[in-house]
């Protein structure tokens, strides 16, 4: 059973009678537990797919299905109630809340997944500590480091449990060495059991994954799974 | 999201903004100060005048002339002078009265020796002390005698004798009334005020001497008489029933704006205050209200630069699973905990400020007594909750409405 099914999906953007198509025919598959880079220029769509995959936005035409359940087309609610339970999110500019803690940070998800407050700051320490981050709980979020604050973020994707997170050029803000770090999680994340996908222009950070899907013009160029299945080795 | 989380974040948004908080709130807080402190003082008046009323006693009826409007009000030069001291005795020959005296009130210059001074002066008879209860301190108040014989005597309001007297007796002295000599012969105590003007700066001369010496006329101002039997309505009616005899008017059915005069007792003059005081409370009220419009227009404003500042927070709310209700919900409760919060610092002021202002008018006015109007704080704190929801809920929905990614992207 796949994870993320998708049969030629479509996304268009329409303003002012302008039709501007963003994917077209993009069919794709992702299982539990793999690391998938989306690998592409700026404009190839390949941020929208992600949008798409992680219940942001909603596709035009064709087919998704979330562990066999058909998401194609739900409502802004129910979409809500998706990003709540099923996905965590990792954006470039990690998107704290600057005058709250830590631990608040972290726990925000659990706000709207009604989860008791007790266990909520169970779950955040735990999610702090899975990042390094546990001797930092009542630090405020603007009181520490690129580096930090995106493992933060990393945190506060965990913390709800989700069966997939997604990363937005995780280290696009970050020098080399805390980007190399963030990575490291990641993988680290990946080889507990966790499902990534990350978007990224850059190819360092992407080989890191297990998976590199290219896309250009709205299109899937290559994806090395394929490679995989033509030469019956992994591709490293 | 759960209830308590709901108030948490929002409280927490506002505590981050404090000053901004405060100032935002500021409008409705001198909106609902200004509601409290208008009905305090309207309550204030009407309780001040109804008690000026309940002072001339229960028992008494007005009868002064009307231009057939059927209303009282104040004396005009344009309604004709119907009343004389005929009906006096036409109201004493019914029997239903104790007493029945004319008043007739002007203004004149005094003086003794050097000493000049403008004064108010009732015209009346015998019973005029009695009626109304006022005390002479010394001396004597008239007889009927001196009534008849046209007397040159007078009876002095308490501040008016140590003005021309001094520390002298006045009694048996001589005063000039308009360049007539009066003797006086009596002297009130100290008799306060009534509607604001000072009884004590008044003098009280026979009513017959003021028409033919002093005014050179021969009606009065007006009448009053004190019921027999306590019994004002049949007092009233008898008063109507004699008077139009003998003013010969044609008026069987009892239209009083047929009346060329117009009977009152005091629980009609109770009943005109309560409508003036109530139609007073209103007008000040509104106009308070209107302060209170403006304070929510402040909010609604300094809510949609909030929403529009914290556009990426609300997408990352967004991305992290809340909905549409969630976020409309938390903008809507920061809006009402804002005027919720301005109304009671409102409350608080108001309340200050109506016995404030209580306390400096009742050292000016006596028998003005501090009202808290808790109708007013009630309402005061119910408006100012409503106000948030009003101007609360079109930033609330702008927030709610965002795109998360637009929100998200939004620098």
């Amino acid at each position: 059973m796949a994870l993320i099914e998708l049969k030629n999906i479509t996304k268009q953007y329409e303003n002012d009678g302008v039709i501007t198509p963003v994917l077209s025919e993009v069919s794709l598959s992702i299982e539990e537990g793999e690391f998938v880079s989306f690998m592409g220029p700026s404009g190839s769509g390949k941020s929208t797919l992600m949008h798409i995959l992680g219940f942001l936005d909603r596709l035009s035409g064709g087919k998704y299905f979330f562990r066999n359940e058909d998401v194609s087309s739900l409502s802004k609610d129910e979409l809500a109630k998706h990003r709540s339970k099923d996905v965590g999110f990792v954006f470039q500019s990690f998107n704290l809340l600057a005058k709250s803690s830590v631990l608040e940070n972290v726990m925000l998800p659990l706000v709207y997944s009604e989860v008791p407050k007790a266990e909520r700051i169970k779950k955040a320490t735990k999610a702090l500590e899975a990042v390094d981050l546990g001797h930092r709980l009542n630090h405020l979020s603007n009181q520490l480091s690129g580096g930090e604050r995106q493992r933060v973020a990393i945190a506060r994707a965990l913390v709800n449990e989700p069966k997939v997170i997604f990363a937005d050029e995780p280290t696009g803000n970050l020098d080399t060495k805390s980007g190399e770090a963030v990575l490291k999680i990641f993988q680290d994340l990946n080889k507990q059991g966790h499902t990534l996908v990350m978007v990224t222009h850059e190819s360092e950070a992407a080989e890191h994954a297990d998976r590199i899907v290219r896309i250009r013009d709205g299109k899937i160029v290559s994806d090395s799974k394929d490679h995989v299945k033509r030469t019956g080795s992994f591709y490293k | 999201m759960r209830l308590a989380d709901l108030l948490i974040t929002s409280s927490e948004s506002l505590r981050r903004n404090k000053s901004r908080s405060l100032l935002t709130i500021l409008g409705v807080v001198i909106g609902i100060a200004s509601v409290i402190l208008m009905l305090a003082i309207g309550q204030s008046a009407e309780g001040y005048i109804l008690n000026q009323v309940s002072d001339l006693g229960s028992d008494l009826i007005f009868i002064e002339p009307s231009s057939g409007s059927g209303e009282s009000g104040p004396p005009s030069m344009y309604v004709e002078q119907t009343l004389d001291l005929d009906d006096v005795l036409v109201l004493q020959k019914t029997g239903f009265f104790a007493a029945v005296s004319p008043v007739l009130a002007s203004s004149v210059s005094l003086s003794r020796g050097e000493e000049t001074k403008f004064s108010q002066f009732a015209g009346v008879n015998e019973t005029y002390d009695d009626i109304f209860s006022y005390e002479v301190a010394s001396g004597r108040f008239f007889e009927e005698s001196d009534i008849d014989a046209y007397a040159r005597v007078v009876v002095l309001g308490k501040n008016v004798a140590e003005d021309l007297f001094g520390d002298q007796d006045p009694l048996g002295q001589e005063i000039k009334i308009k360049k007539v000599s009066f003797r006086v012969i009596g002297v009130f105590g100290e008799l306060g005020s009534q509607f604001f003007q000072n009884l004590d700066e008044q003098i009280s001369i026979p009513v017959t001497t003021a028409q033919r010496d002093i005014l050179g006329v021969d009606y009065v101002s007006y009448l009053v008489a004190q019921a027999g039997n306590g019994d004002t309505v049949t007092a009233k009616e008898e008063a109507q029933f004699a008077l139009r005899e003998s003013h010969n008017l044609d008026n069987p059915n009892g239209d009083v704006n047929k009346d060329d005069f117009l009977v009152s007792t005091q629980s009609d003059a109770v009943a005109i205050i309560g409508a003036v005081g109530s139609v007073l409370s209103l007008l000040l009220a509104s106009i308070a209200a209107i302060s209170l419009v403006v304070g929510g227009i402040g909010i609604m404003n300094i809510m949609l630069v909030s929403v529009t500042e914290r556009t990426k927070e609300i997408g990352l709310r967004k991305a992290v699973g809340a909905t549409y209700k969630e976020i409309l919900n938390q903008f809507l409760v920061e809006a009402v905990m804002l005027t919720a919060l301005g109304g009671l610092i409102g409350i608080v002021f108001g309340i200050a400020t109506s016995l404030g202002s209580a306390w400096i008018i009742g050292k000016f006015v006596e028998g003005w007594n501090p009202n808290v109007p808790w109708s007013g704080v009630v309402l005061g704190f119910f408006v100012s909750t409503v106000v948030g929801i009003i101007f609360g809920i079109y930033p609330a929905r702008h927030a709610a409405k965002l795109d998360p990614i637009e929100a998200l992207r939004y620098e």
